[in-house]
C-alpha cells in the first residue's frame, strides 16, 4: 500500500502536459530580473545600464545577511534597473537584460573539477552560495544557508518529488527525463551533510519515474525510493515526513531538529548542474497549462523570462482568461498582468476561463458537515475556527489551534456551502498576530477583575 | 541651518527619485491592458478551484437514499403514505419560502434542505396521522425549529423530530400504527380502525412476538411509521449515502451496535438474542440510526464526537424503551444527544497535526503536583500547606498575587518581593493561606449568593 498521511483530498490531475516532453522556449527578447527571487535580503545590483553582460554573470551579488545572487539568464545589454513590483505586491529592484540571441557564457563557468569524495563541505557549499540556487517552494530560502543549519544536525535527506496539485507536471517530467540529473544532485547532498541515507519520495501518479529511478539505483544502498499515495498536500514538508516514517511534526517546528532535511527535486537538479557544468541556477521547468493555454507545455524557461512571451510560446490564448495564476491551482496568487516574470520559484503558469476557476457566488451559512475537518491534513476544526473568527473570539480560535493551519486550501477545495474558509482562517490568523498585545492586556484586566 | 538643508536636499532628491520610478511605470501597465486585455484577469484567494460537492447536491443524495424507503411505505400503506409526503413537503417548501421572504433573508429553498426536512417529517409519520396536522408539522419543523429556534446561529436541535415531539401530543394519532396493507381512505381526517401494535409493544413485556416474523421484520412488513419498517431498505440508503460520502459511519453503527449490546446483555426475554434483534430492527431505529442521529446541523463532527454521541443515543434508546412509558424511544435520545454535540466537537476534538497536547497537560499537572510536595517538604508550615495545594494551582497564583499588594500595608519590608520570580517559600506559603482563606471567604460568599 502506498505511504500517505491522514486527511487530505483527492483532486483530479488534469494534467495535459504529462505526456509530452519538455520544451526548450525561443529565446525571450528581453528579461526581467528581480533582485529577491529568494527569502531574505535583496540581491545588490553590481551592474550599470548599458553594461554588456555574459549568460551566467552574477548581475545581483550578496547582500549582508542571508542572501543570495542572481545571475543573468542571457547573453546581451542590461538597458534599464528600476523599481517593478513583484507579484507578492512589493516593489522590487530589477534589472532588464536586453538579449542579443547568441548565448555567450560567461567566462568565469568551469565544471568543477575535483572528485566529489576529495570535495570538502565548505566547497560544496561555495559552489551552491555562487550558483544562486534557492529552494523552489514557496518560501524560497537561499539551500547554503539551509544546510549550513542542517549541518550535524540531520540524519536523512529527503527528495520531495510528490506533485499532487493538478494541471502541474513539472516534476514528474524532470524525473522521466534527467533522473540522473536528480540522483546525482542528491548525492552531492548526501556527501556535503555526510548523511547516508537518502529518500526519492516519489507519487503512485508517476510510477514509471519510480521504475526508471529503482532501476537506476538498483546497487545503492545510500539512496531508496518510496512511492506515495497521490493526495493533497502530499508535497507538504511535514505530511511528506508523516507518510514516511510515521512521525507527527508540528507546523511551527523546524524539521532540521528532527533530524530530517527536506530537498525539492528542482532544486537537487540545479545543484548537479552546478557542479558538473558550472551553470547557475539562470533557468527552470515551468508547467503552463489550463483551459486558456492553446498547447499546454513543460517548458525549459530563462529566469526573467515575462509571462508573456512564455505564454505566446504556448501558442497564447484560446479564450479570454479569467484567472492567470502563478503556481498551482491550490496555493498560487492570482495575478493580474502579464508583464511579471518567471522566478526561482515559479513552478507553474496556469491561465483559467471563468467556468474554471469562478468563485462561488452563492456563500451559504455553514451546514456543519464536517468535510473541511475530515479534509484537513492537520485535523483542525475549520468551521469551528471561522465561527469564532467571525464572532471575534480570537483567543478561542487560537485555542483551536488555527497557527498550525498550513493554508493548503483543503477546506475550501471541499466546502458545500462555498464558504471561503481558508481566506477566512488566514484572516484570523493576521489579525490574531495584529492583535496580539492588546489582547493580551485585555485577558489580564478580565482576570484581575 | 546645514543640517536642515540637506535634509530639505534629501527630501528632494528623494522625490525626483520617485518620480523618475514611477514614470515609466505608467505608460509600460497601459500597454499590457491594451494587448492582452489584462483588465479581465481577476484576483482572489488561493484556492483557485472548487471541488464537486454542493450543498444542493448533498442534500439530493439524502433525497434519494429516502426514495426506496418511501416507495415501500407506498407499497405497503397504500398511496396515501405519498399524500403524506407530498403534504408535508409542499408545506415545508412553503412555509420556508414565506419565512424567508418575512426575515428578507434570501430564499434557499431550491437547495433540497426543507425538501429533505419534509420527506423526513412524512417518513416519520403513522399512516393515520390527519393531513392537517402533518402540515402543522412541517409549518412547526421550518418555521419555529429551523427559523426561529436555530436563528444566524445554528440550528442545534432536529427540526423533524422536535416537531414530531411537539405532535405527539395528539396523541390519539401519533401513537396508532396501521398494519400493513390496511385499507385506508385517501383523504380521511384520521383512522381508527386497523391499528396494530409494533413489535417493540410485546418486547416491552419481555415477550417474543409471533405475528412478524424475523424475516418480516427485516425486511419491513410490520406495522409502523411510513419510512421506518423496512431495515433492510434503510441500510440499502446508508450504503449509498457511505459511497457519496455524505455521512460516516460513526454514529450509525456506534448507535445500532450499543443497541443491539444493551438489549442482548439485559434482555427480558429467555432468548436474548431474538430480543435483541426484534429490539433493532423493529421501531424507528435504523430510521433513527441513519437519517435522523446523522442531520449533519445537529451532530458532531469529529469520529470521537460521533461514537460517543452515538452510543449516547443507544444508551438513551433502550432507557426509553424499557422504562418510559412509550413503546418508542428513538425520537427523544437522539433530541436529548443533540443538545451535546456541540460540547462533544469542542471538549472532545482530536489536537492538530504534531501538537501533543494531552501530553503538555498532563505535564502541567505533574508539575504543579511535584511543587506543592516540594514546598510541603521544605517548610514547617507543609501541614497546611498539603491542605491547600489539593486546590488547583491555576486559581490561587493570581489571587496570591492580588494578596501580595494587599498585604503592603501591614508588612513593608517584602513589598517588592512577591512581584519577583524567586519568591521565597515562606511568603508563597503565606501567600497561599491567605489566598485561601480569601478563597474560602469568597466562595462562602459566592454560596450565600447562590442561596438568595
Amino acid at each position: 500500500m502506498a505511504l500517505t498521511f491522514l486527511g487530505g483530498i483527492h483532486i483530479k490531475g488534469r494534467k495535459n502536459t504529462e505526456k509530452k516532453q519538455i520544451e526548450v522556449i525561443t529565446p525571450p527578447k528581453t528579461v526581467i530580473l528581480p533582485m529577491s527571487q529568494h527569502m531574505g535580503v535583496p540581491a545588490e545590483p553590481c551592474v550599470k545600464v548599458g553594461d554588456e553582460v555574459y549568460k551566467g554573470q552574477i548581475i545581483g551579488t550578496f547582500a549582508d545577511g542571508v542572501s543570495s545572487p542572481v545571475h543573468s539568464s542571457v547573453s546581451g545589454k542590461v538597458i534599464n534597473i528600476e523599481e517593478r513590483s513583484c507579484i507578492t505586491g512589493e516593489k522590487t529592484c530589477c534589472i532588464i537584460i536586453e538579449n542579443d540571441g547568441l548565448d555567450r557564457l560567461s567566462p568565469h563557468i568551469k565544471p568543477w573539477d575535483k572528485r566529489l569524495n576529495d570535495t570538502s563541505f565548505e566547497e560544496i557549499v561555495d559552489v551552491i552560495k555562487n550558483a544562486g540556487i534557492t529552494e523552489i517552494s514557496k518560501d524560497n530560502y537561499p539551500i547554503y544557508e539551509k544546510i549550513n543549519l542542517a549541518n550535524g544536525k540531520v540524519d536523512k535527506v529527503i527528495v520531495n518529488c510528490a506533485e499532487c496539485e493538478p494541471y502541474i507536471s513539472a516534476n514528474h517530467r524532470l524525473l522521466l527525463e534527467n533522473t540522473d540529473e536528480v540522483i546525482n544532485g542528491l548525492k552531492i547532498i548526501l556527501k556535503a551533510l555526510g548523511v547516508r541515507s537518502g529518500i526519492i519520495a516519489v507519487q503512485d501518479s508517476m510510477l514509471d519515474a519510480a521504475n526508471l529511478l529503482e532501476e537506476k539505483l538498483v546497487d545503492s544502498d545510500l539512496i531508496k525510493v518510496k512511492v506515495l499515495k497521490t493526495k493533497y498536500p502530499q508535497g507538504n514538508e511535514h505530511q511528506l515526513i508523516y507518510a514516511l516514517t510515521g512521525k507527527e511534526i508540528a507546523a511551527e517546528k523546524p524539521l532540521i531538529d528532527m533530524g530530517y532535511i527536506v530537498f525539492n527535486l528542482h532544486t537537487c537538479a540545479a545543484i548537479f548542474k552546478a557542479f558538473a557544468y558550472g551553470i547557475p541556477l539562470v533557468e527552470r521547468i515551468v508547467s503552463v497549462d489550463g483551459d486558456c493555454i492553446k498547447e499546454p507545455k513543460n517548458v525549459l524557461v530563462p529566469m526573467g523570462t515575462t509571462y508573456k512571451d512564455l505564454i505566446d510560446f504556448c501558442g497564447g490564448f484560446v479564450k479570454t482568461p479569467y484567472k492567470l495564476i502563478s503556481g498551482s491551482a491550490m496555493t498560487g496568487i492570482a495575478v493580474t498582468d502579464t508583464e511579471y516574470s518567471i522566478v526561482k520559484n515559479t513552478t507553474a503558469l496556469l491561465a483559467f476561463s471563468k467556468e474554471y476557476a469562478i468563485e462561488r457566488e452563492n456563500v451559504f451559512d455553514c451546514i456543519r458537515c464536517g468535510k473541511c475537518h475530515y479534509s484537513c491534513p492537520m485535523r483542525l476544526l475549520p468551521n469551528y475556527i471561522i465561527e469564532f473568527a467571525a464572532a471575534g473570539k480570537f483567543d478561542k480560535a487560537e485555542d483551536f489551534d488555527v497557527f498550525s493551519c498550513i493554508e493548503c486550501g483543503s477546506c475550501s477545495y471541499v466546502c458545500p456551502a462555498n464558504i471561503p474558509i481558508a481566506k477566512y482562517i488566514r484572516g484570523a490568523k493576521s489579525k490574531i498576530t495584529e492583535n496580539k498585545e492588546p489582547e493580551l492586556s485585555k485577558g489580564r484586566e478580565e482576570d484581575a477583575e | 541651518m546645514t543640517d536642515k538643508e540637506k535634509t530639505a536636499n534629501l527630501i528632494k532628491n528623494d522625490d525626483t527619485e520617485i518620480v523618475i520610478i514611477e514614470e515609466p511605470a505608467i505608460p509600460l501597465s497601459d500597454n499590457e491592458d491594451e494587448e492582452f486585455e489584462s483588465q479581465t484577469l481577476e484576483t482572489g484567494f488561493a484556492p483557485h478551484i472548487h471541488g464537486t460537492d454542493t450543498k444542493r447536491g448533498l442534500m439530493l443524495d439524502f433525497c434519494i437514499a429516502l426514495i426506496p424507503v418511501l416507495i415501500w411505505g407506498i407499497m405497503l400503506f397504500g398511496w396515501r403514505a405519498l399524500i403524506l409526503t407530498l403534504v408535508s413537503v409542499v408545506f415545508s417548501v412553503g412555509s420556508e419560502f414565506l419565512y424567508k421572504k418575512l426575515m428578507k433573508e434570501p430564499v434557499s429553498v431550491f437547495d433540497f434542505s426543507t425538501v429533505l426536512t419534509g420527506m423526513l417529517l412524512a417518513l416519520n409519520l403513522s399512516i393515520a396521522v390527519p393531513l392537517w396536522l402533518v402540515a402543522l408539522g412541517a409549518v412547526f419543523a421550518v418555521v419555529a425549529v429551523k427559523g426561529l429556534l436555530g436563528g444566524k446561529l445554528h440550528v442545534f436541535l432536529n427540526p423533524v423530530l422536535a416537531a414530531r415531539l411537539v405532535m405527539s401530543f395528539f396523541n390519539k394519532y401519533m401513537n396508532t400504527y396501521t398494519v400493513p396493507k390496511a385499507d385506508i381512505s385517501l383523504f380521511a381526517p384520521f383512522v381508527d380502525s386497523a391499528s396494530g401494535a409494533t413489535p417493540l409493544a410485546s418486547l416491552k413485556s419481555g415477550i417474543i412476538p409471533e405475528s412478524p416474523s424475523l424475516f418480516d421484520a427485516i425486511i419491513g412488513y410490520e406495522a409502523g411509521c411510513i419510512g421506518e419498517v423496512s431495515a433492510l431498505l434503510l441500510t440499502v440508503g446508508f450504503i449509498y449515502l457511505l459511497v457519496r460520502k455524505a455521512v460516516s459511519w460513526h454514529i450509525p453503527v456506534s448507535y445500532i451496535g450499543t443497541v443491539l449490546v444493551l438489549a442482548f446483555s439485559f434482555s427480558r426475554s429467555i432468548q436474548p438474542f431474538d430480543f435483541a434483534l426484534y429490539e433493532i430492527f423493529s421501531g424507528g431505529l435504523f430510521m433513527g440510526a441513519v437519517f435522523m442521529a446523522t442531520d449533519y446541523m445537529t451532530s458532531p463532527i469529529t469520529s470521537t464526537g460521533k461514537l460517543i454521541y452515538g452510543v449516547g443515543c443507544g444508551v438513551l434508546t433502550v432507557v426509553f424503551r424499557f422504562f418510559g412509558i412509550s413503546t418508542e424511544g428513538v425520537c427523544l435520545a437522539v433530541l436529548i444527544m443533540n443538545l451535546t454535540s456541540r460540547y462533544l466537537d469542542i471538549y472532545l476534538r482530536p489536537a492538530a497535526f504534531g501538537i501533543f497536547k494531552k501530553k503538555q497537560i498532563n505535564l502541567k499537572l505533574v508539575e504543579s503536583f511535584i511543587k506543592g510536595i516540594n514546598k510541603a517538604d521544605t517548610k514547617p508550615e507543609a501541614a497546611v500547606c498539603i491542605e491547600d495545594s489539593d486546590k488547583p494551582k491555576a486559581e490561587a497564583e493570581p489571587e496570591a498575587e492580588i494578596n501580595a499588594e494587599t498585604k503592603i500595608e501591614a508588612e513593608p519590608e517584602v513589598i517588592d518581593e512577591p512581584s519577583k520570580e524567586s519568591t521565597p517559600a515562606k511568603q508563597n506559603s503565606k501567600a497561599n493561606k491567605t489566598s485561601n482563606s480569601n478563597k474560602k471567604s469568597g466562595k462562602k460568599s459566592k454560596s450565600k449568593k447562590k442561596r438568595k
